[in-house]
């Protein structure tokens, strides 16, 4: 009786409580801020994306393939995809390395030398732009006696390819760093006493720690060098064909007044960093999952 | 002899992790190190693995020596606390990691694997992620995979460190099979002493990276050479005793000496009484054993399958306090007892009740370790008991606690600076260093340390501001000996070595047993004494000398027995007679300039109630500028066979 007493009960409550939070006064309260909050981060975040599909699918689809399979406009997505690959493959060995070193050793001048590493992020990528030009340009600290010699890295695909480099340093550093840190020391030691040499080790070891965070930062990496404006426009010259990267290129031909040229390219854009960013919430999910 | 390690010393900027161990592990043995925590045990078994490189000494493996190579080519296995199992490989992967890298093939792998497996318990986990195993089944990969690849040597660091109490005895069990099953040659670093007792073949116990002591389980426990091993074990009754003749005064009982002690043995030891050597009755006619006095029982705790019984000894046997400072730990004249639960509950014993108690076994331990207090405050007196201080303690095997002086809170920084430097300075000689801060009256605050626990020396490297310039360093000193018994050290000058004594027999005269004190530091450090003897005329006045007549045949048979005190014991002693007034001469040759140690008497009124030192001590130390030790002695104290 006891039991069947305390299960009526139980069901009681439980009617009772559904009753109540459908009324509790939280809820009531939370209405007015969550719907501030959508009327402004509307505007601001949703619609844009909204407003780039819309006008990139507003002449109808033969409309946006004759803007996308354009030469410039391929020659555009390709150099950019190009670059941007290029720029996490090796960014992915750089970062790698620097951060193993910053995490593994210590050695004087270690703190100024890792916030030199993170000032990218801070500079504004146009004054990036502006000095490695002041640097490699023809005129520049180096570049005045590299420019006899033939090798003039500024407005060239090589140019591109630094300035990306530079500026999405720090996401690989800052995506595997802080892993290497966390990596006991013991892991390695343990590899070591078995018989295991330093590359094997980290080839063996220390690499397979690292794969979310490589992970992580390559994908990051390739994002931010698609979308990588400021500095490119003043390394490049924003020449068609030759340096004109898919983000130059929306911008020339939106000041051209090639509207779907530009939406076209853009869209296509959006929809690669789309997938990107997916997968990285999909991928820090379930490595969340692994670690509890 | 399989690990061989000779003179292995590792040390850090200021600072000696491990120090000159000397250590021999036999082919298939298990051997144990076992000590607190910062006792240097871990840093040994990295030093071996080659983990942490070695700042001296040879490390050899099955007859090679090793120190000069990376882990890798060591042929060790290493288990550590953290398990450290590659969290992205499999329970096999892991197990076979060892020996992918030796490319063995993997039919050979996988057999070795699943034996491995089979043996720890592990059977049918090979698929598994560590993460998905418990911490006891991830030691025991951990272990699997340290031996799979059948190496020489296994070494494991703390392993069980981590689990909880149960597990540890399940694994402690396993282990101890697979090295009977195995035979590898193994080395556990552990501080816990059930694990120690339980898995070593041999046992070697360790303080501040030094090797204290090495042998057998039972061996430490019941016959330890030193004070340390015999605290650090178990629970122990140390006593620190008086020799006369060949026997031990231990309470009501005296004991005779056990044979490696002779009657020419050191006048002072420590006797160790295991809490389960000690019978309990309620009345003295019915112990089967010496007895050893009556106390109170003041609390019983049980313990596994027996009781532990804290006894007060009754204070008014007073020869028994007296002959018995006991160890600080345990309190002024506590006895541990510890017996089956089942006796004490039929003797019907409660607390508060009265009990004799009776001494069914004990050990004698050599005293030779020196308790040192350092007093410094940062002045220049420091300065010089530091360097005299270097000299010293590796003679006198000293443990030294330093206590940093500020009179004043602004002087707190200063003191602490002071500390912080003599422990660097202090600690490449002594066998041991404390730094204690504290902030009030010189003299106060080294009475407190004084009361908390026995220290054999006290030396005084501080100022004393209250003091007239020309009494700075006496009237710190002159205040101490005032109501302490223990010997003082007062430093007015720089002494960089000993090698000339000074030993005042007159009047303040030394008793036998500071003679052969400093007979023995003479004799480590290779000195030279001299034993002064003053013909008086008087103590400081005329009127004094009549007071106290002088016994002039007395005193001459004085020096002569210390001299050859210190002849028969192998150490350069000559007399020296001067006469005239004591102090003066006194103060005339040991100023002289030829001596570095000045030792005199500071004799103590026997049965008063003060310590009131006499005036003639109290002027020599106003006036000395040599470093010099003042021993307290008190007539008929020791009694001498």
């Amino acid at each position: 009786m006891g039991k069947a007493n305390s299960s009526r009960a139980a069901t009681i409550n439980a009617a009772n409580d559904s009753r109540e939070r459908a009324f509790t006064p939280l809820r009531l309260r939370l209405v007015v801020p969550v719907t501030l909050l959508s009327l402004i981060m509307a505007p601001l975040l949703i619609l844009p994306l909204v407003a780039i599909f819309f006008f990139a699918g507003r002449g109808g689809f033969p409309v946006f393939w004759k803007s996308f399979s354009g030469a410039e406009s391929q020659f555009a997505l390709r150099f950019s995809l190009l670059i941007a690959t290029f720029t996490a493959l090796i960014n992915s060995i750089l970062g790698t390395a620097v951060a193993y070193f910053l995490a593994k050793y210590r050695f004087p001048g270690k703190r100024p030398l890792s916030i030199v590493m993170n000032l990218p992020v801070a500079i504004p990528t146009v004054v990036v732009g502006t000095s490695l030009l002041l640097l490699w340009g023809p005129l520049g600290l180096l570049g005045q006696y590299l420019d006899p010699i033939g090798f003039r890295p500024m407005f060239a695909p090589i140019g591109v390819l630094m300035a990306h480099l530079f500026v999405t340093f720090p996401y690989m550093l800052g995506a595997v760093k802080p892993v290497l840190e966390e990596f006991e020391v013991t892991y390695e030691e343990a590899a070591y006493t078995m018989g295991a040499g330093p590359w094997k080790t980290f080839w063996y070891i220390t690499l397979p720690a690292l794969k979310g965070g490589l992970f992580a930062g390559t994908l990051l990496t390739f994002a931010h060098s698609l979308g990588e404006f400021g500095a490119t426009v003043m390394v490049s010259g924003n020449l068609r064909l030759r340096t004109q990267t898919a983000p130059l290129y929306i911008f020339a031909q939106f000041e051209a007044g090639n509207i779907s040229a530009a939406n076209a390219v853009a869209a296509v854009l959006a929809l690669i960093s789309f997938i990107i960013f997916l997968i990285l919430i999909r991928f820090s999910e379930t490595e969340q999952k692994r670690l509890l | 002899m399989s690990i061989l390690l000779e003179n292995v010393t590792k040390r850090l900027v200021n600072h000696t992790v491990v120090d000159r161990i000397n250590l021999t592990v036999k082919d298939r043995e298990f051997f144990v190190l076992l000590g607190p925590s910062g006792s240097g045990k871990s840093t040994i078994l990295r030093l071996i693995a080659g983990l942490t490189p070695l700042t001296s000494g040879k490390i050899f493996l099955h007859g090679h020596q090793v120190d000069h190579l990376p882990p890798q080519e060591r042929g060790i296995g290493y288990v550590f606390q953290n398990y450290s199992l590659f969290r992205h490989m499999t329970v096999a992967d892991n197990i076979e990691f060892g020996l992918r890298i030796r490319a063995v093939p993997p039919s050979e792998r996988q057999r070795r694997r699943e034996q491995l497996l089979e043996i720890l318990g592990l059977g049918g986990y090979g698929d598994r992620f560590p993460c998905q195993l418990s911490g006891g089944q991830q030691q025991r990969v951990a272990l699997a995979r340290a031996l799979a690849y059948s190496p020489d040597v296994l070494l494991l660091d703390e392993p069980f460190g981590a689990l909880d109490v149960k597990i540890r005895a399940q694994l402690r069990e396993s282990l101890k099979a697979i090295h009977q099953e195995l035979g590898v040659t193994s080395i556990l670093v552990t501080h816990d002493q059930e694990e120690a007792f339980e898995l070593g073949d041999r046992i070697a116990v360790l303080e501040q990276g030094k090797l204290v002591e090495v042998g057998l389980p039972e061996e430490l426990y019941q016959k330890p050479k030193t004070e340390y091993v015999a605290s650090f074990l178990g629970t122990a009754n140390l006593l620190r005793l008086w020799v006369s003749g060949a026997m031990v005064n231990l309470g009501q009982a005296s004991l005779p000496l056990p044979p490696p002690f002779t009657s020419a043995a050191p006048s002072q030891v420590d006797v160790l009484i295991r809490p389960e050597d000690i019978e309990l009755n309620s009345a003295q006619e019915k112990l089967t054993t010496t007895c050893l006095g009556y106390g109170e029982i003041k609390k019983v705790t049980p313990v596994g399958p027996g009781v532990k019984i804290r006894v007060t000894l009754k204070a008014d046997q007073v020869e028994f306090r007296h002959a018995l400072p006991p160890l600080p730990n345990l309190g002024v004249n506590v006895i541990y007892v510890v017996t089956s639960a089942r006796a004490y509950a039929q003797e019907g014993f409660r607390p508060g009740h009265h009990v004799w108690l009776g001494i069914r076994n004990y050990h004698v331990l050599p005293y030779e370790r020196t308790r040192v207090l350092l007093a410094i405050d940062g002045s220049a007196y420091q300065e010089y008991s530091l360097e005299l201080g270097k000299a010293l303690f590796p003679a006198l095997q000293s443990e030294v606690d330093i206590i940093g002086i500020a009179e004043r809170r602004s002087e707190q920084q200063k003191a602490q600076a002071g500390l912080v430097y003599a422990e660097r300075v202090v600690s490449p000689a002594a066998r041991r260093v404390r730094t204690l801060y504290r902030q009030g009256n010189a003299a106060d605050m080294i009475l407190g340390e004084l009361e908390k626990a026995p220290y054999d020396l006290v030396m005084i490297g501080t100022r004393g501001r209250r003091a007239p310039t020309r009494f700075k360093v006496g009237s710190t000193a002159a205040r101490v000996l005032q109501y302490s018994l223990t010997p003082i050290l007062v430093i007015p000058a720089e002494r960089k070595e000993i090698k000339n004594i000074l030993i005042c027999v007159t009047a303040g005269e030394p008793g036998r047993i500071a003679i052969l004190q400093t007979g023995r530091m003479a004799l480590k450090a290779q000195a030279k004494v001299t034993v002064l003897h003053v013909v008086s005329s008087g103590f400081g006045s005329p009127a004094a000398a009549k007071e106290a007549p002088v016994d002039e045949d007395g005193a001459k048979a004085q020096v002569d027995r210390a001299l050859q005190l210190l002849t028969s014991n192998q150490i350069n002693a000559v007399k020296k007679v001067r006469s005239g007034h004591t102090v003066e001469e006194i103060l005339a040759e040991a100023n002289s300039g030829n001596y570095d140690l000045v030792v005199t008497g500071a004799y103590l009124p026997y049965g008063h109630s003060s310590l009131l030192v006499d005036n003639f001590t109290t002027q020599i130390l106003a006036n000395i500028h040599v470093p010099m030790l003042v021993v307290r002695y008190k007539e008929g104290f020791p009694r001498s066979g």
